[in-house]
């Protein structure tokens, strides 16, 4: 009962956000509320990894990338829908995932994310310069045969329904034993290994279902922007914020990223408005230094932490009241 | 139950542990004793995986586990504890066991994995502290946890690396009397390093010496301790100056 | 792309095999490796001493650039004169980013990670406020030696190259003067290869590691100057000079000055040659490549026993 008491709130704040486009608000609106779903979707698939496991992973939109490349390769040349184009990008981006993490998940800490920085890097370049994959020029997409606010609204709700599923499924993994397994690798990969979990494959896996999502994510992604370039679909500032995201929020749990995410998203909106861009982003890095001096485990331990201390002060309080 | 033939590990020229044999027998509690720079951690990372051989074979139940990875070996039934002690910090105490219970057990009901946990911290009396983060907590209960987490993986040999060392007499007595208890009512193999040799004479019923790698002393803890090689090895601080 | 501007010195000669046009690319990769090795032996430092990687060091070495450019077009300031300015203000800026920034961060649980944060929302405040102040104007340091060049047989070398390459030189041997020679630099050292042993010999580690953050600064000042002589810049471009500042500190090995010295120039030499015979956005590829490469099979450098 309690459960179904305590869902009530986000199932009906999922179908308020379902229910949004038939207002017809602004289109800048809607775009806006798009690209926060998008946000969400690669903090928290990015978390599996980087967060649960503790890999900083700093390739992330690569994977998104090569979704992005994939749908669109597979609509130019077999017309395929982008619907259906989304699954062969996931599955590409996994095995993308599948090949560099065998080797590359053998490095911890800072060499991981330099070796991954480094694949993000490799994959743009060697994109730009292959003229098959459109090269330096990009590709144009021809847009879908629908009047634009229609498909603008479908693809808002398949990014929310995505955004929906990749939050499930950080939650699902959190409360598994397959979290478990990765919290363990986080904290003492030799520990782990002693408690016969077989941690490279752990990782492995985690690794691929990481990428997954935000393959799928960049097969749909590849028909909303229709004009897809390098320098959009593997900009490192997209992974760096990712994980800037995820971080901010708190990388511990799924709802760090979800918190991070749209908290940075609405920031980083209202900034750029109102003030000029350099302040904006000056703002905006000096919050990273705030937040990693103030509360190093993100957003949402530190309001809980905040939250408890307050309570252990009541219950402090009260003997010494009495006593008084 | 355990058994190693003709051992050998050398580290960057340094020879660590030189054709050394030792068998650890079903249901006994062996020691392993030696100063400091002795090969005895080593032994124990040779045994668990974590480190190769140049040499020898190590044998558990009778298969060869010498060359597999260290959770392959924790899947056979061998579980360890470090000298330094390792908790998983950001998880709760039930959960630093519970992980072991899931993947050690092959159960995937996180509840069950769970209350089987409670179960062995109520044994090892971590009770009480089942919900605090286990980087919180003191040494002595730091030390029960690295055991309890390792009884989680159900093993039959218990590997401990210096478990009374930085604890107090009383904390000393509980640990020998827990040991004791793991044995007799789980039927658990142990096989421990240590130092303090007062503690070391009262749990063991055969102790191996170590000195340089090489095995001077094996057998029951009174000959061990009196063995003129031991007492040199220690120059005369061991168990008879006492 | 900003890749193509930093390698477009090294355009692919017209007869490749020439041994001249060899030699010639071997002596401008050594000259740009001189640069990288300075540039990146504070980065490997800080990450050695105290396990911070500051994701800001090559914003600090363009901040010392637009010192020296402006001090060059506004008073004619040569830019070796203008590092007397620049670089005490940036070891003093070290210190101070060290005492507020750094030091809150010593006891988190993962330094490493925190500090690749932080200074990354530094690096962002730091591109930001120069760009603010000197727009996103690219520039490029002009003396009135900038156009000369030194004939050695067929093999030219332009002049300006050659005083960024000696100022590096300089650079490096003070830094390794500093931590071999001086009392506070071999406390530095054994700080780096034993942090508990060394606190308990008495050396106070705040003090040792925030000197070291200063003079990491200080180096990336004289980097920067030394990289303006060479390639055009303006505020985001120190996200391209990161990327060489990790391939130095991997291929060298994680706090050695040595090693950062000689990657710098492999690096350097890797560019120049491979710079004549591929076109250069491939050289980007097989850099990025050999960074992977290396840190696979030894990503504890490759110079380290």
């Amino acid at each position: 009962m309690q459960k179904i008491i305590k869902s009530i709130v986000p199932v009906s704040f999922i179908f308020l956000l379902a229910f949004l486009p038939i207002l017809q608000p602004p289109a800048y609106f809607l775009s806006f509320i798009f690209k926060v779903f998008l946000y969400i979707i690669l903090a928290e698939s990015w978390n599996l990894i980087g967060g649960f496991t503790g890999y900083l992973s700093f390739g992330h939109v690569a994977f998104f990338g090569i979704g992005v490349y994939t749908s669109a390769m597979l609509f130019q040349h077999f017309g395929l829908s982008p619907f259906i184009g989304a699954i062969p990008s996931g599955l590409l981006s996994s095995a993308a995932a599948w090949i560099i993490g065998y080797p590359c998940l053998k490095l911890r800490g800072p060499y991981f994310a330099v070796v991954t920085l480094c694949f993000v890097f490799i994959i743009d370049l060697v994109v730009k310069n292959w003229t098959f994959l459109g090269g330096s020029e990009g590709i144009h997409l021809k847009l879908l045969p629908m009047d634009i606010q229609l498909s603008r609204s479908i693809f808002y709700e398949t990014f929310l329904g995505l955004a929906v599923a990749s939050v499930l499924v950080a939650r699902w993994v959190q409360h598994t034993k397959f979290g478990l397994g990765l919290a363990s690798i986080r904290e003492d990969e030799e520990v782990a290994q002693t408690l016969c979990i077989h941690t490279a494959d752990l990782k492995i896996k985690a690794f691929i279902l990481s990428a997954f999502i935000p393959g799928v994510a960049g097969g749909i992604y590849a028909y909303y922007i229709s004009y897809i370039h390098p320098d959009i679909v593997f900009d490192i500032n997209i992974s760096i914020l990712i994980v800037l995201m995820a971080l901010f929020g708190g990388g511990g749990s799924w709802a760090g990223p979800l918190v991070g995410a749209v908290f940075l998203s609405i920031v980083n909106e209202f900034l750029s408005i109102f003030i000029r861009p350099e302040f904006a982003r000056i703002i905006y890095g000096a919050m990273f230094i705030a937040v990693i001096i103030f509360m190093p485990d993100g957003i949402v331990t530190f309001f809980k932490k905040w939250m408890g201390i307050r309570k252990i002060q009541h219950s402090y309080t009260s003997p010494v009241d009495k006593e008084k | 139950m355990l058994k190693g033939t003709n051992i050998t590990k050398i580290f960057g020229g340094l020879i660590a542990i030189s054709k050394l044999d030792f068998e650890v027998e079903k249901s006994s509690i062996v020691g392993l004793i030696g100063p400091n720079g002795s090969g005895k951690t080593t032994l124990f990372n040779l045994i668990s995986g974590f480190l190769r051989p140049e040499e020898g074979k190590i044998s558990f139940n009778g298969d060869e586990i010498t060359h597999l990875k260290p959770y392959q070996i924790a899947r056979f039934g061998i579980a360890r504890t470090f000298q330094i002690v390792r908790p998983l910090k950001e998880l709760t105490v039930l959960d630093n066991v519970a992980t072991g219970v899931l993947y050690g057990r092959g159960t995937a009901d996180i509840k069950e994995a769970r209350s089987d946990s409670l179960d062995l911290l109520r044994f090892t009396g971590l009770e009480s502290k089942k919900d605090t983060h286990a980087g919180l907590l003191k040494l002595a209960d730091r030390k029960r946890l690295e055991v309890t987490r390792a009884l989680g993986i159900r093993p039959q040999l218990l590997l401990l690396d210096e478990v009374f060392a930085g604890l107090n007499q009383k904390e000393i007595d509980e640990a020998i009397q827990l040991i004791f208890r793991i044995r007799r009512e789980m039927g658990i193999t142990i096989f421990m390093i240590e130092h303090v040799m007062k503690a070391i004479m009262k749990a063991c019923d055969r102790i191996i010496a170590v000195h340089f790698g090489i095995k001077v002393a094996d057998g029951p803890p009174d000959e061990v301790a009196n063995a003129p090689k031991v007492i040199e090895a220690y120059l005369g601080t061991g168990y008879v100056t006492d | 792309m900003q890749g193509r501007q930093l390698l477009v010195k090294i355009r692919p000669p017209l007869n490749m095999l020439n041994p001249i046009v060899i030699l010639q690319s071997i002596v401008s990769g050594l000259l740009m490796g001189g640069i990288f090795a300075l540039f990146g032996v504070g980065f490997s430092l800080t990450w050695g001493v105290m396990k911070v990687i500051n994701i800001a060091h090559a914003a600090f070495g363009i901040m010392a650039s637009y010192i020296a450019y402006w001090g060059l077009t506004l008073y004619g300031i040569d830019p070796v004169l203008s590092l007397c300015l620049s670089l005490p203000l940036l070891f003093v800026t070290g210190l101070l980013i060290h005492r507020f920034l750094i030091q809150p961060i010593t006891r988190s649980r993962d330094v490493v990670v925190a500090s690749m944060i932080l200074t990354f929302g530094l690096a962002i405040v730091l591109e930001n406020i120069m760009l603010f102040a000197w727009s996103p104007d690219e520039r490029l340091i002009t003396t009135a030696y900038s156009s000369q060049v030194i004939f050695i047989g067929d093999i030219i070398i332009k002049v300006s190259n050659l005083i960024g390459f000696i100022l590096s030189l300089m650079g490096i041997l003070a830094i390794y003067l500093f931590l071999y020679r001086t009392c506070t630099g071999k406390a530095v050292r054994a700080t780096w290869q034993d942090p508990e042993g060394a606190a308990l010999q008495g050396i106070n580690l705040r003090r040792v590691s925030m000197i070291t953050f200063g003079i990491a600064i200080a180096s990336a000042g004289a980097g920067g100057v030394a990289m303006a002589y060479m390639y055009s810049f303006n505020p985001p471009v120190h996200n391209l000079w990161l990327i060489f500042l990790f391939l130095v500190v991997i291929v060298g090995g994680v706090g050695s000055v040595i090693g950062s010295a000689i990657a710098g120039l492999m690096i350097g030499l890797i560019t120049g040659l491979s710079g004549a015979f591929f076109p250069m956005q491939w050289v980007n590829v097989l850099l990025f490549g050999l960074l992977m490469g290396i840190l696979l099979i030894k990503p504890e450098g490759l110079f380290k026993k």
